[in-house]
């Protein structure tokens, strides 16, 4: 699926907004499952790799969706 | 959300008398606004909100701070705009560099005024990033905002000063009245014993730096503010030697052996059960009696210097009540001392500063990059959100509860601007409608706990309704708006989160540096203020040390003992030139000589295998006291230089068992 704006009640949404609220889900689903695994224990800064998590989604997101 | 429902449905007195002055302020700048044309009336009526404060003196000291931080950004706008109005990208940077400057002004300045750097910083955000594609207009604009801004601050202040003022000063005599007392409280702890009375200094430090720091407030409302804010100087300056004596009566008693204690022990009691239940003349009636012991006692030199101490914080406390009772009439002492000074941290500073001008340029770099046209709305809340909490501890957390803020706004702010206004119209119907929403937002910043979302609620509000004489409305510019203020604040936040500035080993190093060179520095300073300078930096110092330690494992917590050997070390310091001083023997060339030995070893640091550093100079200096003429200065001369060498083998030890355990 290329970038296409979506139309919400006349109103034109830019896909990537969708894209960004997609990977928000999706990082924080990862991030849920990281957190009940043993993996969390090699975090050094959680926020840097969160925020490095969400740029890794919202990239596949982009890309593959 | 109890505290939620709590503070908007079942509110009390305060805080509806708040929400109505604030409403009444806010109509009134708007009213205005409109009636005179000017461009954006919501500016006037989000300033009337920014400055809106419970208590009278603080609206009028933030309302001036703003001002002139406003004056100060708009001419910086102006300026930037002119020189650099061809190239954006130089003016980002310039922009970034100038925000990142102020915002570390506004951290090493912590006092109320830190508002007018800040303001300075963002107000160029917010005149020159909009009139970027127009510059010629930079100067209508720079004028249009300074005016909004200066009737909001009129109309805010003329609403608190005039319906149900509530003055500082009052509470001020309330609040130093409880200093006073868990001062005396911590000072009868302390001498009970070490774990008691630090637990109750930090408590007590905190208030003693809250109540100084409304004595800015206090100045704005006349005399008697006025007078009450010297006095409340006295108050402080005295309550914290009353603590570092009540350390040093401590440090005296552990020299005591046995025997010695049990003979002593009454007087402790007796002593401790007069803090407790502080009145003038019995404290005075009790010190006259500790000296008598005092003197009786010359021959046995620990018990001597003892006494004489305990002589001293009976003084002290009576001058704290006396004080105390000078900030309860409002007159101020004729002699007052400097205002506390405070520990600045230049480079800590400069960091904030780079993460604000780091924070803006990320934002400004995907503006450039995107072009959206919505953007600088966000990029001017990352400048505000980024330098406004800049030195706050928690700066996430409140960011956070910002952005909370704005997701509350953006429904109340599509019914109210979408759906109702544009089928009203007249200015009654427009107070209605955005009066209701505003005075439960009112409502909520009357309580502290929520008072950050419920701010960011009231403001947000107003932007995203924006009234103006000609409404326009428009969905797409609604949500584009709400993206941006919702990125805006998610950038500074996310600043705030990557990089975390609070190391408290490094900070524990840097404060223990500059006692260091503060103690170095007290060697040869000037005897007059030295107290105040002395004390002041380091109650802050502490009070910094404190913030950490709870966050730090148990065999770190020793930074805050670092910071209570360098106190023990200054007071000793003081006391020791105060009797010299006095006893006026002459002396100087032992004097010098001891002093800048000491220097030297202070300069070094304390640290393992050094606590034996100070034992020849302190002999040599004893042996030279005591072939004077004796006099009681200078007995007391003696036990100050025993205690400063023994507070230093002290900290050097403790050092030591540091690097036994590491």
């Amino acid at each position: 699926m290329g970038l296409r704006e979506w139309a919400l009640g006349g109103v034109l949404l830019s896909p990537f907004l969708l894209y960004v609220v997609l990977a928000l889900l999706l990082t924080g689903l990862l991030r849920f499952i990281l957190r009940l695994t043993p993996l969390r224990r090699w975090i050094w800064h959680e926020a840097l790799f969160d925020c490095a998590l969400f740029v890794c989604v919202l990239t596949l997101v982009t890309l593959y969706l | 959300m109890p505290i939620t429902l709590h503070a908007l449905f079942a509110p009390d007195k305060a805080a509806l008398q708040f929400a109505i002055k604030t409403l009444f302020g806010g109509g009134l700048a708007l009213w205005l606004a409109l009636r005179w044309g000017l461009e954006q009336p919501s500016w006037a009526l989000m300033t009337a909100f920014i400055v809106a404060q419970p208590l009278s003196g603080m609206v009028l000291q933030k309302g001036l701070a703003r001002l002139l931080g406003t004056l100060v950004g708009t001419i910086m706008s102006v300026l930037f705009m002119a020189v650099f109005a061809q190239t954006p990208w130089l003016f980002l940077i310039c922009l970034a560099l100038w925000l990142g400057l102020c915002t570390a002004c506004s951290t090493l300045l912590r006092s109320a005024w830190a508002y007018s750097f800040v303001l300075a910083g963002y107000t160029v955000a917010i005149i020159a990033l909009p009139a970027i594609s127009h510059p010629l207009q930079i100067f209508d604009q720079a004028v249009a905002r300074c005016t909004e801004i200066s009737l909001g601050i009129v109309c805010a202040t003329l609403a608190s000063a005039l319906l149900w003022p509530l003055r500082v000063e009052r509470q001020l005599a309330v609040q130093a009245r409880q200093a006073w007392q868990s001062g005396l409280q911590t000072a009868s702890a302390t001498l009970g014993g070490d774990e008691e009375g630090r637990k109750g200094l930090v408590e007590i430090l905190g208030r003693i730096v809250a109540v100084d720091s409304q004595r800015e407030h206090a100045w704005f409302e006349g005399s008697l503010g006025r007078q009450r804010a010297r006095a409340i100087r006295g108050l402080s300056q005295k309550l914290l030697v009353l603590l570092r004596i009540a350390r040093s009566v401590r440090r005296q008693w552990r020299q005591l052996d046995d025997r010695e204690a049990a003979h002593l022990q009454p007087w402790l009691d007796e002593i401790r059960a007069a803090l407790a239940n502080p009145d003038t003349e019995a404290l005075q009636a009790l010190r006259e009696r500790v000296w008598q012991a005092a003197l009786e006692l010359r021959d046995s030199a620990p018990e001597h210097y003892c006494l004489a101490r305990m002589t001293l914080l009976l003084d002290n406390a009576v001058a704290a009540t006396q004080a105390l009772h000078a900030v309860e009439q409002g007159q101020a002492p004729a002699d007052l001392p400097d205002s506390l000074a405070v520990h600045r941290d230049v480079p800590l500073g400069l960091l904030f500063g780079s993460r604000s001008a780091l924070a803006f340029l990320a934002m400004a770099t995907f503006w450039m990059a995107t072009a959206w046209g919505a953007a600088p709305g966000g990029l001017v809340l990352t400048c505000v959100v980024c330098s406004l909490f800049a030195s706050r501890e928690n700066g996430a957390q409140i960011g956070m509860s910002f952005l909370r803020g704005i997701l509350l706004a953006l429904p109340v702010a599509f019914l109210v601007g979408q759906i109702l206004l544009p089928q009203w119209s007249s200015f009654a119907l427009l107070c209605l409608g955005m009066g209701v929403p505003l005075f439960f937002g009112a409502l909520g910043m009357a309580n502290p706990r929520i008072g950050a979302t419920a701010t960011s609620y009231c403001l947000h509000f107003i932007v995203l309704v924006s009234p103006l004489n000609n409404m326009t409305f428009s969905v797409e510019s609604f949500l584009n708006n709400a993206q941006a203020m919702l990125m805006g604040v998610g950038a500074a936040v996310l600043a705030f989160k990557l990089l975390v500035l609070r190391n408290p080993a490094w900070h524990g190093r840097r404060l223990r540096a500059a006692t260091q060179s503060d103690l170095v520095r007290l060697t040869r300073r000037d005897l007059r203020g030295a107290e105040t300078w002395f004390g002041g930096r380091m109650a802050d110092r502490l009070l910094q040390l404190a913030r950490h330690y709870n966050a730090l494992p148990e065999h770190e917590r020793s930074r805050w003992d670092d910071g209570l050997h360098g106190l023990d070390m200054g007071d000793e310091l003081l006391h020791l030139r105060m009797c010299l001083a006095i006893a006026r023997a002459p002396l100087a060339s032992v004097e010098r000589e001891y002093l800048e030995r000491l220097q030297d070893v202070l300069a070094r640091g304390p640290g393992p295998g050094r606590e034996q550093r100070l034992d020849t100079a302190s002999e040599t200096f004893i042996a030279a006291l005591r072939e004077q003429p004796a006099s009681d200065a200078l007995r007391l001369a003696v036990g100050a230089v025993v205690q400063l060498q023994k507070s230093w083998g002290r900290w050097c030890r403790r050092l030591e068992d540091l690097h036994g355990l590491a």
